[in-house]
């Protein structure tokens, strides 16, 4: 079914393509599709994409596209877009170790929830997280799907200096820091990749829309990757059709 | 070499159009403040438009000229010499190797801008050379400019025609200018009577305005009856209002997303007026139709052509110098 939707212009050069007011997986794929069949459609004029929660930014240059020629294309693009387009929706696995040395917070997330510390890892590093918006920081992503067992609000006092490849979780929020940054999220964990490599040709390992997966590693593991990190090979897989729809039900 | 810095002036870093395709992960896009007044730079010295420019915030830099080489100072009004010969901005001069061109501090306007023939050369980091001070990356070293720093310029410039010189900015040292703003992507949700609010007073430029945005002060505007809203991606300058009800003009430096309502978006055609207002003087919105501002955009600032006319380009007089300046290129540089 098509989710309501509208155009909004923001300015000369942007429009924003809102969804209801809500968060929501069938939301975030419809976005995510939008993106990927104006991206196919190679329309002349559109010159970028931000996504977020319940809004696709369109940027646009008028002088090559008229504003009523965009919201044709857009609304063209929405009616076909649910039509199958091969998913380009992708899972990363992000190995974490969650030591007491990495995740300082553990302990105090696990005394909230009645729950063992290894029973907390068990549960943050079971589901698929999908990743609602990237923003705040570069390549911060907003995670939907955190365990409501494990949720916990943020600290007291936020920390002036949070490590880069600090895992956290911030009331029903998880989420990882790929630079250095205040922040008052429960830090439980960190992985040793950079999640952030400005010099590369793709700084980011993910996209609004994909799926992260914490995969538990110990301490020995982690200094492993650390030390090798150029040869280290991220694990990202296809996430399937069925599957992205079975997510959203 | 090229440059070299003497005195660094304040917030000198290097800028170019932005880093527009990573927003989409978060990194904010950066790029020169005034775009109108950089891109009349890079044309007077015969660049595209995309080449890195130096940008400065209220006093522009002092530096030698390590080579040979065209070089125009736009934006901002500042005292300025070249070997202690007063020069001009808004015109293009010719630099031999060890000249000395001081930028003073600017007494009209506030970002002014230097671009030499070729453009600054620093690294390309994810598709642009702009500096992101937030994040140091980019640009010099990912910082602004201090005395020692050496820049390169490309070398295998385009070789488009300069030209003399072109009419500046009529800077307004009234105390009241007139922004024009087309409807945000949340208009609809204010009452009739806040959007009135933001064009029946004036604002005042804050003191804490710098490249993320513009911050404003005059009579608060009614957001009480605003839902809480989810963050979505946000745009040059829109008019953000947070709960105190003052605006906030998103600029250059902004965060890629926001999650305070945008009430309007200023007009591209003003947004180069905008920037260049100090803090204490007036700003006073009117509403404008969104059609007619992507006209007056276009006609304005959408093609190189366009920037030509609009700032009347004078070609250069032909004088003899021009042979004997490639033969001095050819030995200095």
């Amino acid at each position: 079914m098509m989710l309501t939707y509208q155009i909004l212009p923001a300015g000369d050069k942007a429009v924003n393509v809102t969804f209801e007011r809500q968060v929501s997986v069938a939301i975030n794929q419809q976005i995510a599709q939008l993106q990927q069949r104006l991206t196919q459609l190679t329309v002349n004029g559109i010159t970028g994409f931000l996504p977020a929660f319940r809004t696709l930014t369109v940027f646009y240059e008028p002088a090559q596209i008229s504003l009523q020629q965009l919201k044709a294309t857009i609304n063209t693009a929405m009616l076909d877009g649910h039509q199958s387009t091969v998913s380009t929706v992708k899972r990363v696995h992000i190995p974490v170790c969650y030591d007491s040395e990495f995740g300082p917070d553990l302990t105090n997330v696990a005394t909230r929830a009645h729950l063992t510390s290894k029973a907390v890892i068990e549960r943050h590093s079971q589901p698929d997280y999908l990743i609602y918006m990237l923003g705040f920081l570069p390549g911060f992503a907003y995670l939907g799907g955190l365990d409501p067992q494990i949720a916990t609000p943020r600290l007291a006092t936020p920390r002036l200096k949070i490590a880069p490849g600090s895992v956290g979780i911030a009331g029903e929020q998880t989420g990882m820091y790929p630079i250095e940054s205040p922040g008052g999220w429960q830090i439980i964990g960190r992985t040793p990749l950079r999640l952030f490599q400005p010099e590369s040709n793709q700084p980011f390992y993910y996209q609004t829309g994909d799926y992260i997966h914490f995969d538990v590693i110990s301490r020995a593991e982690y200094d492993q990757i650390a030390a090798h990190l150029a040869g280290y090979q991220v694990q990202v897989e296809p996430v399937p059709e069925a599957e992205v729809e079975q997510h959203g039900a | 070499m090229a440059l070299k810095i003497q005195a660094g002036g304040l917030l000198t870093t290097v800028q170019d159009q932005g880093r527009v395709a990573t927003q989409s992960s978060g990194f904010s896009v950066s790029g020169v403040m005034d775009f109108d007044a950089a891109n009349v730079a890079n044309l007077l010295v015969g660049n595209s438009i995309d080449a890195a420019v130096l940008e400065s915030s209220l006093q522009g830099p002092t530096l030698t000229f390590t080579q040979a080489s065209h070089f125009a100072v736009t934006g901002a009004i500042a005292e300025m010499t070249l070997n202690d010969q007063p020069i001009e901005t808004y015109r293009e001069y010719y630099a031999r190797r060890g000249d000395q061109l001081s930028i003073g501090h600017y007494t009209a306007g506030r970002f002014g801008y230097l671009a030499v023939y070729g453009g600054i050369q620093v690294p390309v980091i994810m598709g642009s050379r702009s500096t992101s001070l937030k994040y140091q990356l980019g640009g010099y070293q990912g910082r602004q400019l201090q005395a020692g720093d050496s820049l390169k310029t490309v070398r295998d410039a385009l070789n488009q025609p300069r030209f003399q010189q072109a009419t500046a900015y009529p800077y307004s040292q009234r105390d009241k200018t007139v922004i024009r703003v087309t409807p945000g992507p949340q208009y609809d949700d204010f009452s009739a009577q806040t959007r009135q609010q933001l064009t029946h007073q004036a604002f005042e430029i804050s003191q804490q305005s710098d490249r993320m945005g513009a911050r404003l002060q005059g009579q608060a505007l009614d957001v009480t009856k605003m839902t809480e809203m989810l963050s979505e991606g946000t745009v040059l300058g829109g008019v953000q209002l947070p709960r105190d009800g003052q605006p906030i003009v998103l600029l250059a430096d902004r965060q890629t997303t926001g999650g305070y309502p945008v009430i309007a978006v200023v007009a591209r055609v003003d947004l180069p007026k905008l920037v260049q207002l100090t803090p204490g003087q007036q700003v006073q919105f009117r509403w404008l139709d969104l059609a007619e501002s992507q006209i007056l955009y276009r006609q304005n600032y959408g093609s190189d052509a366009a920037i030509k006319a609009t700032h009347q380009f004078q070609p250069r007089v032909q004088l003899n110098r021009e042979p004997a300046e490639r033969i001095a290129t050819l030995f200095t540089s």
